[in-house]
């Protein structure tokens, strides 16, 4: 039997802890909607509430050091059904992004670098990006009742901007076609930016505040230069 | 000009009703055993007001608006005669310091003595000043009260802004109802103290040379912590004062089982006990707060007021005991829940006001020398309504007597719902079920019911509280008889229930009419 | 002034209004209480009793022990259908109050149930809750549609029934008012829990009504009695996003106990009780609680989402803590412990009396002495925030003496 680690002296806590956090766990009444209400709770041992909890106990340094608080998929319904209104999903942002940017799990730090760099998280370069829009584009336009089907690329003035999940346009383009179907049938005006495309911000998911910055700028970038009305960012 | 009104009780409750009832121009006897010395009740004798300490009350007799009450102190014995008496003894402590396998200590304290250190002067006599961490068992192994856990989190707040000391609160429900208490936990989390929560098991609390360890596992967090606190603080079972058991003897008051003045009973309203112009205020009815307190201070000068008023509407009607009959046997005397059966002389006498009617003088005076006027006790009718049963079939006639402040409601709701009722049902109002009497059910069956259901108010529920359990045992002993007299026990029944259980009538009496129904008529029916 | 002529008047006959006028006509005083539901006697008188054979100190029978007496004393006048209109100040105070149709004079009416026997359509004359109350007619009466009869009106052997009277407002002066206008049920149709979705989603007011009314607990959605029975607590209690940062101090005692005798009443059922922490009630609670454990699953977490099952059952999603895994469980009923919140006339009321409401938006509940006792305006009973039902009536004394102290001057304000 493997030996219990020793138990954690609380009175390493100091009262003081609180004003210099900005959020609202240490109001929190175990009631267990955000562990009831959560899509993945329990997978891998993540569970809100423990989050919550460790973090008003000020075991900062566990949690940060803790594989499964980056499980989470930051839909934030738990701080949405949460009776004592502390926004969850942000504590979840802040653990994150104490944790050194080369130990971020998985390909997320990975595929940020090369968002930053390249526009996308995959590395497409716009010639192939294109191209992939347009032969999507090329089978919408073989199906009856979408004859006049065109992608619209760059166009300025449109309603609609649209950023891109890379995984559309890498392994999912099945799924491109559904809305842009829509918005077909609907006679939108819309379209979609060349370069710096990406939707998914790994940055919002691993809790670089810099990345988030870039990322979203370039976006708002797009709209002022295509003097876009409206933004459709889908993550 | 009425007479005074007599207080019993050593805290604030006691001052406080003192203070309300001079204020509307009552004159005030207050008599306590031993003064608190904590709560300096800041009054001065004066022309309304006499008091009268380290004395106890001997005797009590006489009724609402005019009790003879014997009192004794180092004077010797004192009798003063008094419209209305109040008790307001406030609670006793005691601190669970055995519960949690520990001891006191000078780093471990009861609530109230926590209390006492913080307030006095300087606070906290310098133990506060280094303390970094305290630790306030409330509520483990056995439940808490709002009142208690509200001294936890005001105590935590206080300990937390104003001397920067973590607290840690380690409990089992974190009691919240009582108004604004939610409020004050989130304010107490927000200023930073720590609540944790135990739903089965518990910490293990050990303690050497005084100082406590605690050994805990985070339900939430499932990690394991220890705590090991500058002061840990013990909360307490909050009791009733323990002079309450004499007084409830003295003034035969029906004490709870808690020994509180009021039982659970919630005929019991406001302050009310069993007899008539007694109350129970504050802390002598139940666990309360100080604001509580207050609030009954009011209440009873409401009471008291009640008393002489012409429009404070009684029972209709009440016992009256015949003289020519009574032999003196003092039944009657004895078993008034409502101590309403004076005994000077030459007979017993019922004293009208004090009288709720309840009829068990009646039923169990040996001589049947007592009547009740004023209401009809035998309010004979038959039921209209949808009824049941095709027409083919024996339908038995019932007789259900039934209790006017539960049954009979009940009964008239469960028409107005169209709820089937035996086709031939007679309901025979009595006031409560202590006027049940054997004479009563045997009279039903010779008048022709093939069967007889008792109905009365719940167990604990009934306003001269003995209703329910005196009907019941009439009825045994008529089924007993039924049974060496080889009649069908199955047509007697005894049940209870309540006012608004107009569907529970219908349902129970249907049941009832089945079973009789089975049986066929009854072989005392008179031909 | 002689004590003849004061009156004072209560709005709203739950149990608060009709205790605080039942205490002040006690001390000789008129008292006029209007409501505006058609029937009286507030939540309280809708609500089951709780006990098998012994009684579990519910209270709910006291709604029908006041009404009874209010309705029975000689200085205590009350009328349903009835509402504040306005309210202005001379020497005395002077409400505009319009009454609805009196069609059923409490008074003469016997509750004989003759007239809701005859009348031929359905739901016309409802038998309202107590038998202390008389029935009250409906919309759905053909005579408030088109005239096209007086069944009732001719049978009635009291002849309490008058189907031609009429709304009236009238202007009654007055030396006090007790606002006793009570609370509203937290309504859950935005939470997660599919209420006014799935039909076997009920509150707790709803399961209260089906007790009384059928003296058994059925689903439904098909009269069939449940299996399995899920409470979920603190629905709109506890809740800082719902602006109701407050323990609703009933909802526990009322479920545990409703739990308890829905398990005697009907064996074999399992109950589920989800809840945060369970709020002390009644004198014998400790027992209570180590008795609970036998027969309630009690399972400390609040569920997260209530869907539909594949065979009509519903299917509660919460986090177990023991196992730490997320955990489905299908029920055949659902109760909902909804939380008391401010009702809905709190703000109107408080602005024709410019009194301010506190923070929560009830009433502020005057600790020591009405603040605005020198006004002659008194609060009672819920309108001032959640409390049981033994506790409203506490409070209604309490506001009756601060009502009698005025009136009789010697309120040293």
């Amino acid at each position: 039997m493997a030996e219990s680690p020793p138990p954690i002296d609380l009175n390493r806590l100091s009262p003081g802890r609180l004003k210099s956090r900005m959020f609202s766990q240490d109001t929190c009444m175990a009631c267990g909607l955000c562990a009831g209400s959560c899509p993945v709770a329990g997978v891998d041992g993540f569970d809100p509430r423990k989050l919550v909890r460790m973090a008003s106990l000020g075991l900062m340094d566990e949690l940060v050091e803790a594989r499964w608080p980056w499980i989470c998929t930051m839909c934030a319904k738990c701080g949405h059904v949460c009776p004592r209104d502390i926004n969850i999903a942000d504590l979840v942002r802040s653990i994150r992004s104490l944790r050194a940017r080369d130990e971020v799990p998985g390909i997320l730090h990975k595929g940020l670098t090369t968002a930053l760099k390249t526009g996308n998280n995959l590395g497409i370069p716009a010639e192939d990006f294109v191209f992939i829009l347009e032969d999507v584009a090329e089978e919408i336009a073989a199906e009856p009742g979408f004859e006049d089907f065109t992608v619209s690329i760059d166009q300025s003035g449109s309603n609609i901007l649209t950023t891109i999940h890379n995984k559309l346009v890498n392994t999912h383009t099945e799924d491109l076609k559904h809305w842009w179907k829509i918005f077909h049938a609907a006679g939108e005006s819309w379209t979609v930016p060349s370069e710096n495309w990406e939707g998914c911000s790994w940055g919002y998911f691993t809790g670089d505040d810099e990345a988030l910055k870039i990322m979203a700028g370039r976006i708002c970038g797009h709209m002022h230069r295509l003097e876009a009305k409206n933004l459709l960012w889908c993550e | 000009m009425p007479e005074p009104v007599l207080i019993i009780g050593n805290g604030t409750c006691a001052a406080t009703l003192a203070g309300t009832l001079l204020q509307a121009g009552a004159g005030v006897i207050l008599v306590y055993a031993a003064a608190d010395p904590d709560k300096a009740m800041k009054l001065r004798p004066g022309p309304n007001l006499e008091i009268l300490g380290d004395t106890t009350v001997r005797g009590c007799s006489g009724t609402a608006g005019s009790f003879k009450i014997r009192l004794q102190n180092n004077q010797g014995l004192i009798d003063r005669t008094v419209s209305a008496i109040v008790v307001a003894e406030e609670h006793r402590y005691q601190p669970n310091y055995s519960l949690y396998g520990i001891t006191p200590a000078r780093s471990v304290l009861s609530l109230t003595k926590f209390k006492q250190l913080l307030s006095s002067d300087p606070p906290g006599d310098g133990k506060l000043n280094k303390a970094k961490q305290i630790v306030f068992l409330s509520g483990l192994l056995l439940e808490s009260h709002p009142v208690s856990s509200e001294t936890v989190m005001r105590l935590c707040l206080r300990l937390q802004n104003d001397y920067g000391i973590q607290t840690v609160v380690l409990t089992g429900n974190l009691k919240v109802a009582a108004n604004g208490l939610e409020n004050l936990h989130r304010q107490s989390q927000k200023a930073g103290a720590v609540y944790v929560k135990f739903t089965n098991g518990g910490p293990r609390i050990r303690q050497s040379n005084g100082s406590v360890t605690v050994d805990f596992e985070d339900e939430i967090s499932g990690q394991r912590f220890r705590l090991t606190p500058d002061l840990t603080v013990v909360d307490e079972m909050i009791l009733p004062s323990a002079r309450l058991a004499h007084l409830a003897e003295v003034l035969k008051i029906d004490a709870g089982p808690e020994g509180y003045l009021q039982t659970d009973n919630v005929r019991r309203t406001g302050l009310l006990t069993n007899r008539k112009g007694i109350l129970a205020a504050g802390p002598a009815r139940r666990i309360c707060s100080e604001k509580d307190s207050f609030a009954d201070a009011e209440a009873a000068a409401l009471a008291v007021r009640q008393l002489t008023s012409a429009f404070a509407v009684a029972a209709a009607g009440h016992a009256v005991i015949d003289p020519e009959k009574c032999i003196r046997c003092l039944t009657c005397y004895r078993l008034c829940p409502h101590g309403a059966v004076i005994f000077n002389s030459p007979r017993p006498a019922v004293v009208s006001e004090s009288c709720e009617n309840c009829g068990l003088c009646v039923s169990e005076c040996p001589r049947r020398a007592i009547a009740a006027t004023g209401s009809e006790m035998l309010n004979r009718a038959e039921a209209p309504g949808p009824v049941d049963v095709a027409d083919d079939i024996f339908e038995p006639k019932v007789t259900a007597l039934c209790c006017g402040r539960s049954a009979v409601p009940a009964w008239q709701q469960s028409v107005m719902e169209s709820h089937r009722q035996p086709r031939q049902l007679s309901v025979v109002t009595v006031p409560c079920g202590a006027g049940v009497s054997m004479d009563m059910i045997y009279r039903a069956f010779l008048q022709g019911a093939d069967g007889v259901m008792i109905l009365t108010c719940h167990q604990g529920n009934c306003h001269s509280e003995q209703g329910c359990r005196h009907a019941s045992r009439e009825a045994a002993r008529v089924r007993d008889f039924f049974e060496q007299t080889g009649f069908e026990t199955e047509r007697l029944f005894f049940d209870t229930i309540a006012a608004n259980m107009s569907a529970g009538f219908s349902e129970k009496i249907a049941r009832f009419a089945a079973t009789i129904r089975k049986l066929g008529p009854s072989r005392l029916r008179t031909r | 002034m002689n004590s003849e002529s004061r009156k004072v008047l209560v709005l709203g006959a739950g149990v608060a209004g009709l205790t605080t006028a039942l205490e002040i006509a006690r001390c000789g005083i008129r008292v006029e209480v209007i409501e505006k539901k058609p029937f009286t006697g507030g939540h309280a008188v809708q609500f089951s009793c709780k006990a098998d054979d012994a009684c579990v100190s519910c209270g709910a029978c006291i709604a029908e022990d006041t009404l009874k007496a209010a309705r029975s004393h000689p200085l205590i006048r009350m009328t349903s259908n009835s509402r504040l209109a306005g309210i202005s100040r001379s020497s005395r105070l002077v409400a505009a109050i319009q009454y609805g149709p009196q069609y059923i004079a409490a008074e003469k009416c016997t509750r004989c149930g003759l007239c809701i026997q005859e009348c031929p359509q359905p739901g016309a004359i409802s038998p309202g809750f107590s038998g202390s109350d008389p029935p009250f007619i409906s919309e759905a009466c053909l005579y408030v549609t088109n005239q096209s009869c007086t069944r009732c009106q001719d049978i009635c052997p009291s002849a309490a029934i008058n189907l031609q009277h009429r709304s009236e407002r009238q202007q009654l002066e007055t030396d006090a008012i007790v606002i006793a206008t009570g609370f509203d049920p937290f309504n859950p149709i935005d939470k997660p829990y599919g209420y006014g979705r799935f039909s076997d989603v009920v509150t707790s007011l709803d399961l209260e009504r089906m007790l009384k009314r059928q003296g058994a607990v059925r689903r439904p959605s098909d009269g069939a009695f449940p299996r399995k029975i899920a409470f979920v607590q603190c629905v709109g209690s506890r809740d800082v996003k719902c602006g109701h940062p407050w323990c609703s101090q009933v909802c526990c005692a009322s479920a545990l106990r409703t739990a308890l005798l829905i398990n005697k009443k009907q064996p074999g059922t399992q109950i589920s009780f989800f809840y945060i922490d369970i709020q002390t009630f009644g004198s014998n609670f400790q027992s209570t609680y180590r008795e609970l454990p036998r027969q309630i699953d009690l399972v400390r977490a609040i569920p997260g989402d209530i869907t539909a099952s594949e065979d009509n059952r519903l299917r509660l999603i919460f986090f177990d803590t023991r196992s730490r895994r997320q955990l489905e469980e299908t029920y055949d009923l659902v109760v909902l412990s909804v939380g008391i919140q401010p009702g809905r006339d709190a703000a109107a009321l408080a602005e024709w009396f410019h009194l301010d409401l506190a923070e929560t938006g009830f009433f502020p509940r005057q600790e020591q002495k009405q603040p605005n006792a020198g006004s002659g305006i008194f609060v009672a009973g819920t309108a001032c925030g959640p409390m049981n039902i033994q506790e409203t009536a506490a409070h209604a004394a309490r506001t009756a003496w601060n009502t009698v102290r005025f009136l009789n001057g010697d309120d040293n304000a």
